[in-house]
């Protein structure tokens, strides 16, 4: 039975490296990241990573190995001891230093990433979350929201590439949860409150918007595009959208 | 040894209504056993959508979904897993560790005779009934049982329009919420008192059973931290019923046209979040301390050695349970509250990584060079020790903000905590019932099919959730009823079908377990199971009550060479036998 245990433990630290090599191959994997950030958050995760598959590995072939050697079958007794404070304070020490270490490697990617919670100009866009869908809302050519200009699109919010986005994120029912998984971006939207956040898209495409946080029913379908283009073909989008705007305008007033 | 030998003849409602320890923590055990059904089953329904969603279900989907043709609505998708979540939780992982093991095995161990506050024991578990009523009861109420999660985030809970679980079922579900903290609380109580006050002559702190000091723990984190989750849930409800604004902010427009919100005014969300988390996190180390406690004490009799750093594991416990009120931002970090807390809860997060290593290591050190019986109830503590490491260390991963953020909400965290707690604490109970039932209920269960039920449940467990990891990571929300319905995601069902299968597969092979029960209840009582201490272990539960008995060593003095045998009981006979009182500590002596 001490065989079968090991190999259960063994069994399954190879189930585990196999997941995590196969997984890439088959995309069950991070997409690739396209944002300023993204890839000092890979960097972090690949440490993180790396010691954990470290631990996993060790520990868990340690447990294998006692358990095999752990024969009941032997005749004399099991060692007498009760334990030993070198030891501890060895096995205390050395995954604190690890831990803290970890712990303040991610003190400056997280500086990034919430840097712009105190934003104080006008956001490129307000992200208009509701139930179940995701509305883009643009100051328009004067750059002031509440103004005439201001033009509203549904699902696709287009930005421009390599230039800092700095996003206004309002609720009007439920909290909803703002994941672009391409930018390492994640951010609760919350009703009563307008929080901001920002990306930096390094590569233009169309990359997708879900929602992670409970919103109802129809949670599973709340998604959306982010289209990322370049600064001229942007500007010529913002023009394209303010004609529209005063056509569709001229139309109602006739 | 119980009630039943020193009662006189009783009623049926006397024996029903029992205020006796060992039947009340039986009792809890049957309740709890039944609820693990209802959630399981819960969780298979789950498996069918996220495989095959909107597709018939066969056999059953008849009798549950007639109105939408044999399949699970989104709706109820979203009632699937808050129910199953709330269930699992409050309704089987913390009875079954306080309630069940906490009554069968506190007085035991520590010498006592009953409980401090017996009848405010057995309240703790009759106001389990009506909870369980309250939650049953919103699956027949105008919008169905409540669907906004088991955390219950406002406002989707507290605005009625915003879910249809939230139109009735909300407040059944904080009624039994609230129901199940008075349960906890009374029995929180009771354990800390009768551990206090009831221990025997000689039993310092220092000689309990790690099994008592992890229930210890975990009853002061739910006497200190329950009355915030009660006062949140009582604020909620008054959100909802007399629409106050504690949480809810004040123009929400469900539907309609998008209103101003610049100006807004009103409740926060946040703060509901920090309530729940105050007390929600405390709970997640209810649910894991006793089972470690119970996973040391199993380790060290199977492997006929003392645990490694008693103490060192003492002090773990007793950090976890202070650090736990520490940590619970790291549920929060997306959630928009400020950055610089964000970063505290994040060191505080990683602190509370090392007391729980610290016990790693410590179980590891008690196994090695021990004469390791690979019975049942040692297998399921080593699956235990397995499949907490795998889960501890993806907790690593989450507690590093930058990183959180990316798998923050997605599978990646249903995949650590199922480690923690389905495949932690549930392998733990198994250890724990395999390695008491002859204390408690006189019977051995069958080693062949225990072997048998754990190599299978390992195996299973494993196959569910360590996927998961890989559905998180490619960015998989969790709470969605439709992996599918975006694009992205399109390339994991291969995965989530795999995953549904050894769902399945791992629910149908508890069938052993349940095979072991009816074998053990029905066959002849073999005349080993007069042996009222099977495994030869030291601790007090396994000899016969004697309130003149001393406490002479520590509860884990196996392999001394210099023994005749190779354990020495905790207890020596009283020198004043026949005194009849349970004696309460005065000055501990030495050891």
């Amino acid at each position: 039975m001490r065989f079968v245990v090991a190999l259960l433990i063994v069994a399954l630290v190879a189930a585990g490296a196999w997941s995590f090599a196969v997984a890439s191959a088959h995309g069950w994997w991070m997409p690739r990241q396209v944002s300023s950030y993204g890839g000092e958050v890979d960097r972090l995760f690949g440490v993180i990573g790396w010691i954990i598959a470290f631990f996993f590995v060790v520990v868990l072939g340690a447990l294998a190995w006692i358990v095999v050697r752990g024969s009941a079958k032997r005749a004399d007794r099991a060692r007498f001891v009760h334990g030993d404070a070198r030891i501890e304070m060895a096995w205390t020490l050395v995954p604190f230093a690890i831990l803290v270490t970890i712990a303040f490697m991610q003190l400056s990617t997280w500086n990034t990433i919430q840097a712009e919670r105190a934003h104080n100009g006008p956001p490129l866009a307000r992200v208009l979350a509701a139930q179940f869908d995701w509305r883009f809302q643009y100051p328009g050519r004067d750059g002031r929201f509440d103004t005439a200009d201001d033009f509203e699109v549904p699902y696709r919010l287009v930005v421009p590439v390599n230039e800092r986005v700095v996003l206004a994120l309002q609720s009007r029912d439920v909290i909803h949860g703002f994941f672009v998984p391409a930018f390492r971006l994640k951010q609760d939207v919350v009703p009563g409150t307008v929080l901001t956040t920002w990306f930096e898209a390094t590569e233009p495409g169309d990359y997708d918007l879900v929602c992670t946080q409970l919103c109802g029913f129809g949670h599973y379908r709340m998604s959306g595009k982010i289209k990322v283009v370049a600064r001229a073909d942007y500007d010529a989008w913002i023009e394209q959208q303010e004609r529209d705007l005063e056509s569709n305008g001229r139309e109602a007033q006739r | 040894m119980n009630a039943t030998d020193r009662s006189a003849p009783t009623s049926a409602i006397r024996r029903i209504f029992s205020a006796d320890h060992e039947t009340i923590g039986k009792q809890y055990f049957a309740l709890s056993a039944l609820m693990l059904l209802v959630g399981g089953l819960m969780a298979l329904a789950m498996r069918w959508q996220l495989a095959w969603p909107w597709t018939e279900m066969p056999i059953v989907g008849r009798i549950l979904f007639p109105d939408t043709g044999r399949v699970i609505s989104p709706g109820f998708y979203t009632v699937l897993f808050t129910m199953h979540g709330t269930i699992m939780i409050f309704f089987v992982i913390i009875p079954l560790l306080t309630g069940a093991f906490g009554n069968c095995l506190i007085p035991a161990m520590i010498g006592a005779r009953e409980m401090a506050f017996p009848r405010l024991n057995m309240w703790s578990f009759w106001v389990m009934i009506p909870a369980i009523a309250c939650l049953v009861a919103g699956f027949f109420v105008e919008g169905g049982a409540a669907s906004s999660g088991w955390t219950g985030y406002a406002p989707l809970s507290t605005v009625a329009e915003a879910a249809p679980g939230s139109l009735h079922g909300q407040t059944l579900w904080l009624m039994a919420l609230t129901l199940s903290g008075v349960s906890s609380m009374l029995g929180s109580i009771n354990y800390v008192t009768t551990i206090a006050t009831l221990r025997v002559s000689g039993m310092t702190m220092m000689r309990l059973p790690l099994t008592v000091w992890g229930l210890l723990t975990a009853a002061s984190l739910q006497v200190l931290a329950l009355p915030v989750l009660t006062a949140g849930g009582l604020l909620q409800l008054s959100d909802r019923i007399v629409h106050t604004g504690f949480f809810t902010p004040s123009n929400l427009v469900i539907g309609g046209a998008y209103p101003d919100i610049t100006g807004s005014t009103g409740g926060s969300p946040l703060l509901w979040q920090h309530l729940f988390w105050f007390y929600s996190h405390p709970a997640v180390y209810v649910m894991i301390l006793p089972a470690m406690g119970m996973v040391s004490d199993v380790l060290s009799v199977h492997a006929r050695k003392p645990v490694f750093g008693y103490r060192p594991m003492v002090w773990a416990l007793a950090a976890i349970c202070v650090l736990g009120f520490l940590v619970w931002g790291h549920h929060m970090f997306v959630s928009g509250m400020s950055p610089a807390a964000g970063t505290a809860f994040m060191l505080s997060t990683f602190l509370i990584a090392l007391p729980s290593s610290v016990k790693v290591f410590n179980w590891l050190a008690t196994l090695w060079g021990g004469r390791i019986h690979l019975t049942s109830a040692m297998l399921f503590a080593i699956g235990f020790v397995a499949l907490f490491v795998v889960g501890g260390l993806s907790g690593i991963a989450l507690a590093a903000t930058p990183v959180d953020v990316y798998v923050h909400d997605t599978y990646v965290v249903v995949a650590h905590f199922h480690y923690i707690v389905a495949g932690g604490t549930l392998l733990a109970i198994f250890a724990g019932t395999y390695h008491w039932f002859p204390r408690i209920f006189g019977r051995r269960l069958d080693e062949r099919l225990g072997r048998i039920h754990f190599v299978g449940t390992f195996v299973l467990t494993n196959c569910v959730f360590l996927m998961m990891h890989q559905l998180g990571l490619a960015g998989l929300m969790r709470r969605t009823a439709d992996p599918y319905a975006v694009d992205l995601f399109a390339h994991l069902r291969p995965v989530n079908v795999f995953i549904t299968w050894s769902a399945i597969g791992l629910f149908v092979w508890q069938f052993f377990f349940v095979a072991n029960l009816i074998v053990t209840w029905r066959r002849a009582r073999t005349s080993a199971e007069n042996d009222p201490n099977p495994w030869r272990a030291a601790s007090l539960e396994w000899s016969a009550f004697d309130p003149a008995m001393r406490v002479v060593r520590g509860p884990y003095e196996y392999a001394d060479p210099g023994a005749p045998e190779d354990w020495k009981p905790q207890s020596e006979p009283g020198v004043n036998a026949g005194a009849g009182v349970v004696h309460r500590v005065s000055s501990p002596p030495s050891k």
